[in-house]
């Protein structure tokens, strides 16, 4: 009896030497799949916040610093005469932008009328489908959690997770992210959210019978419970009526550009007081 | 050989850091091309297996996956993708190809990259809201594509002595 045991026991290990890669990958596949099934959870959470500390230090670090075009200008300023006037042109030119952006900036935060907090991007999991941006600013600059994000041209996200000196911002390009919302003209109530393509966003919810065309503006409604009505979300770009069901299928190109945020506000007043104002989504500027 | 083996299991851990802290901050701000940015730990990871075998590779691939999964909260989606990408390198890898690595790399990177993407955005896409080949067609492939070109500056940028080190001088027993 205890041969064929022992003997068991000894095929058992040789098929589990030859079979070694597969089984071992099993094994993580597997424990990918139960953490993928149990999100989130204390630990995980524990782990985050080490790893989301230690990219915003190193980032706030980097982005802090000397940028690369610049240093360049320098070195060939010294290196060639001939390039020297080219490049000081693009860093004027540089220059002449970002002066035009940070005017915008200052100008939007001196005219809104709720009390924001300018933040800057120093982290980011650019990977689509789950964006998420780590700004600058946390709990000690009175960054709360569930606060609206936006800049100057509308709505970019939500605060979800909030450290003492760094915030996490889930971005409306999150598919996970879902936001009440109206068109300007009509009022027709709806739902945003993200569908998978670049700078664009579902609206659904509107009956068919209903009147929305192409340019109609979508701003928050006052149904959201998390945000503030009236921030601009973006503008229709593609009504179609021939689908299944009761509702149209509307297309509609974010007011924001995503892939040039750097920086952004958030919106520490919470009162809906100011923002249900006639003319508040006017205060952001209408993209070109 | 035990020593060296742990140089180099804390060396290649201390560069996936390093890595990771790039992807996150200098990469995802400096070097991204409009949403698209190259995927620093999966070169890692690749050539991990590659040079060390599948075992070290997943495990090397569900480590890194998890840090990234951090920044993301979705804990076990990089892992996952990450460990098949790293399983899926033996099947690139043979010995004759090694002789044109350099050049063969960026391929292997470019194909193992869109297999991360398929499983990566399959299972994002599982809820039906988002359509898997959009995210495919606008992300997956430019990603890959990015992340063989900027495999093929890295591999060209960091001195043979030192890339060799990870074949050479340890032998992993598994």
């Amino acid at each position: 009896m205890l041969w064929k045991l022992r003997n068991f026991y000894a095929g058992l290990k040789e098929i589990l030497y030859v079979y070694r890669h597969s089984f071992v990958f099993l094994v993580l596949v597997i424990a990918s799949i139960l953490l993928l099934q149990n999100n989130p959870n204390q630990s995980m959470i524990f782990l985050r916040k080490r790893v989301i500390y230690l990219a915003a230090m190193l980032g706030e670090k980097i982005s802090s610093g000397p940028r690369w075009r610049d240093s360049d200008v320098v070195i060939k300023e010294l290196q060639q005469r001939n390039i020297e006037l080219a490049s000081r042109n693009i860093v004027l030119e540089d220059a002449y932008m970002e002066n035009v952006r940070l005017r915008q900036l200052v100008e939007f935060r001196s005219r809104f009328p709720l009390s924001v907090r300018p933040a800057r991007i120093i982290a980011r999991e650019s990977r689509p489908a789950i964006s998420n941006i780590v700004l600058d600013k946390g709990s000690a600059d009175g960054v709360r959690l569930h606060q609206n994000v936006i800049n100057e041209y509308g709505l970019v996200g939500q605060i979800a997770e909030v450290f003492e000196e760094h915030s996490v911002c889930q971005m409306l390009l999150d598919k996970n992210f879902r936001v009440a919302a109206k068109i300007q003209r009509t009022r027709a109530n709806g739902v945003v959210f993200w569908l998978g393509n670049p700078d664009e966003v579902a609206f659904y919810g509107v009956l068919k019978n209903l009147d929305v065309r192409i340019g109609d503006v979508i701003l928050t409604s006052e149904y959201s419970e998390y945000f503030l009505p009236n921030f601009r979300v973006g503008v229709v770009t593609e009504v179609n009526n021939e689908i299944e069901g009761l509702f149209k299928d509307i297309r509609v190109q974010t007011a924001v550009d995503f892939d040039r945020l750097e920086e952004v506000f958030v919106v520490t007043d919470t009162s809906r007081t100011r923002s249900v104002a006639v003319g508040f989504e006017n205060y952001f500027i209408v993209k070109r | 050989m035990r020593r060296k083996r742990n140089i180099l299991t804390f060396s290649l851990l201390g560069a996936a850091a390093f890595f990771y802290l790039m992807q996150v901050s200098f990469v995802s701000v400096f070097l991204a091309v409009g949403d698209n940015v190259p995927d620093l730990l999966l070169i890692l990871t690749v050539f991990v297996s590659m040079r060390l075998g599948q075992i070290p590779g997943m495990l090397f691939g569900f480590t890194v996956g998890l840090w990234q999964d951090a920044m993301i909260d979705f804990y076990g989606l990089n892992a996952l993708c990450k460990t098949i990408a790293a399983f899926a390198t033996y099947f690139f890898a043979a010995d004759r190809v090694m002789l044109i690595e350099k050049y063969y790399f960026p391929i292997m990177i470019f194909f193992l990259s869109v297999i991360h993407a398929v499983f990566f955005y399959a299972i994002q896409s599982l809820d039906g809201v988002v359509d898997f080949w959009n995210l495919m067609f606008h992300y997956g492939l430019w990603n890959s594509l990015y992340s063989a070109v900027t495999a093929f500056v890295i591999y060209l940028s960091i001195p043979l002595r030192t890339l060799d080190y990870v074949r050479f001088n340890t032998i992993y027993d598994f």
